[in-house]
């Protein structure tokens, strides 16, 4: 990962979304998470996805990581067409591609905060003293490198999100995707988590999308992008958006 | 971190809840791997059909004596080699507990139907010298503390002296390693002597044992030898000897089904165990192997991953049930002088047969709790 100085670039675009639909079925019901959502999100840029609960705010990022696949519509992660392959095809492809922050309970607990780190390099051609060497250095670019032997439990909800944040960009994707990385924390713990975050997209590039709630959140990226009831509203609303 | 150090560290993240998992695979490992050695104490002894050798005892039990006169009819019969007789003698040393097979054998004929007992010439000269000669196993001269030229008694409920006594004093000649003599712990004394100092009995015998002539085959010899006492006062029932020891150790009925159903009941627990544990671990766990997938963990990877999880956990199992049936069994030994257990010991192939077992069940077990894994999708399992 080299640090230098980066500002969003508007015209490469890194994320599209064209006409994406997505329900679910919950016994002879279909709920509609989200429905013809066309978004563009430009590489190095940080987007505050925000909106009410149910709005299909983590169905959009569950869509963009690969979790969930969309009933209709196309996404392009850097201009290729997401795969849309078997299990292990997708794997592969979110091992190499992204980094994912959930909102609680990131962490495997029964490894320190060291190995959890690691553990994303167990799927890259890396030698165990390489992923050791890796994980303390991304564990120092987050402050935590003396609490690299501690256990999940031993750590604050704002160091267990440093810590999964270490882990997410450990193998060093592009893309960071966030779902409430701020939802169970502090003021001051959320202000160094949206700080941390702010730092890895100017000074390390990173294109970083993060679901929210929090309007310090939204504060701090350089665009919110607003969903109701599936739909895009707001200034993305109607045609596809790029960058600011 | 390697692959190997993240599932040793997720098989012992909760130690309380594995040693209660490793606890009934453990003990049913431990009674397969008692049960196999039961049926390797009763394989004990020599390749006992090679021997050729048969086995002629009353038709209606061991307990019924045989007539010595029967010994030279088998023995004028053609295809017999060479041929012998012993006697049962059901007695004790000091107290009733301790009991071990004791047989009263021909001086002579005994060592020449057995040539596996192997005597010095010194031991020999002492045996034909002495009435009261007696040979021993090691194990048990090693059990009471006997050893060569000691004079023992034994005492006896059955066999009484002329003079009215019970008790037979024995001089120890020999000790002879175990597998020469017919179980582990076992003492031969002279049939003569046995013979012309009973109170009554004299002139029979328990069993003859006939070793047969290269190319005579067994099959048709004890079809032969019934027959020339079929209508006799003692009819015979001949067998090869490995078949008459294998009957004569059935005493609890058909060992070797029993044991073979309860070993299967205990594969069962295992695989029982082993799956209600990865189907628990399963479901504690939905929302890390969700995480795992998301960090870009195939499926097949982890479910990979539980499968080696549970199957390292039924192998530690059995590695810790074959300890533990090891130590029961050299301890049972110090103590066991008969029944089922006498010689029971366990074998490297019936260790290496359970920790393949082990490697077995730990797939197979895994595969049921599986199934609903590989089917759930895996945005469903992060929401959950």
């Amino acid at each position: 990962m080299s640090a230098q100085q980066r500002q969003p670039d508007e015209r490469a675009l890194y994320v599209t979304l064209e006409q994406v639909s997505k329900a679910y079925r919950k016994g002879a019901l279909s709920v509609t998470a989200l429905e013809g959502v066309s978004l563009e999100i430009a590489r190095g840029e940080f987007v505050a996805l925000m909106g009410p609960s149910g709005s299909g705010k983590t169905t959009l990022l569950n869509l963009i990581a690969g979790l969930d696949t969309a009933d209709t519509g196309a996404i392009h992660i850097d201009g290729r067409e997401q795969v849309r392959g078997g299990d292990g095809a997708m794997a592969r492809w979110r091992a190499e591609t992204i980094g994912i922050v959930f909102q609680s309970s990131n962490l495997v607990p029964f490894l320190s905060a060291l190995r959890n780190v690691e553990l994303p390099l167990l799927l890259h051609p890396v030698s165990a003293g390489e992923a050791r060497r890796r994980a303390r250095k991304v564990l120092e670019l987050v402050g935590l490198e003396d609490r690299s032997a501690h256990y999940p439990r031993e750590l604050s909800g704002g160091q267990e999100q440093r810590v999964a944040i270490a882990r997410a960009i450990v193998s060093d994707p592009r893309l960071l995707l966030c779902d409430e990385p701020t939802g169970d924390l502090d003021r001051a713990s959320a202000d160094a988590i949206l700080r941390l975050l702010r730092t890895l997209c100017d000074e390390f590039g990173r294109t970083i999308i993060v679901v929210t709630h929090d309007p310090a959140a939204a504060a701090v990226a350089d665009r919110q992008i607003l969903l109701d009831k599936g739909r895009l509203t707001g200034p993305d609303a109607g045609e596809a958006a790029g960058g600011g | 971190m390697r692959l190997a150090g993240f599932l040793v560290r997720s098989l012992f993240r909760h130690p309380g809840r594995l040693a209660l998992m490793l606890a009934p695979m453990g003990l049913a490992f431990t009674g397969s791997a008692i049960i196999a050695s039961l049926e390797t104490a009763r394989d004990f002894a020599h390749p006992l059909d090679e021997a050729g050798r048969i086995v002629v005892i009353h038709r209606q039990s061991i307990m019924q004596p045989l007539p010595r006169a029967h010994v030279e009819q088998i023995a004028r019969l053609e295809g017999i080699r060479q041929l012998s007789y012993a006697s049962w003698f059901g007695g004790f040393y000091r107290q009733p507990e301790n009991r071990f097979s004791q047989y009263a054998i021909d001086m002579d004929s005994y060592f020449s139907v057995y040539p596996e007992i192997e005597l010095s010439g010194e031991e020999l000269a002492a045996w034909r010298a002495d009435p009261r000669a007696a040979l021993v196993s090691a194990r048990l001269a090693q059990r009471f503390g006997w050893r060569r030229g000691d004079l023992i008694s034994l005492s006896s409920t059955i066999w009484q002296q002329r003079d009215g006594g019970m008790d037979w004093p024995l001089l120890i000649v020999a000790i002879l390693p175990a597998d020469a003599m017919l179980e582990p712990e076992a003492l031969y004394l002279r049939h003569d002597y046995f013979d012309d100092n009973r109170r009554f009995g004299q002139g029979t015998l328990s069993y003859a044992v006939a070793r047969l002539a290269e190319g005579a085959a067994a099959s048709a010899m004890i079809a032969k030898i019934d027959a020339v006492f079929a209508n006799s006062s003692a009819p015979t029932f001949s067998s090869k000897e490995s078949d008459f020891i294998e009957s004569f150790q059935r005493q609890l009925g058909d060992l070797r089904l029993i044991t073979r159903l309860v070993r299967v009941i205990l594969v069962f627990v295992v695989l029982l165990v082993a799956s209600s544990a990865l189907a628990q671990a399963i479901a504690e766990r939905r929302r890390e192997l969700g995480i795992m997938q998301a960090l870009g963990f195939s499926r097949r990877r982890i479910a990979a991953g539980l499968v080696l999880e549970t199957t390292m956990a039924v192998a530690l199992a059995a590695v810790l049930a074959l300890a533990l049936a090891a130590l029961s069994l050299e301890i049972a030994a110090q103590f066991v002088t008969s029944g089922p257990f006498l010689g029971a010991r366990l074998v490297l192939e019936d260790s290496v047969k359970l920790l393949l077992a082990a490697l077995l069940l730990g797939c197979l077990g895994s595969l049921f709790p599986l199934v609903p894994f590989a089917r759930r999708e895996l945005a469903i399992r992060l929401r959950e």
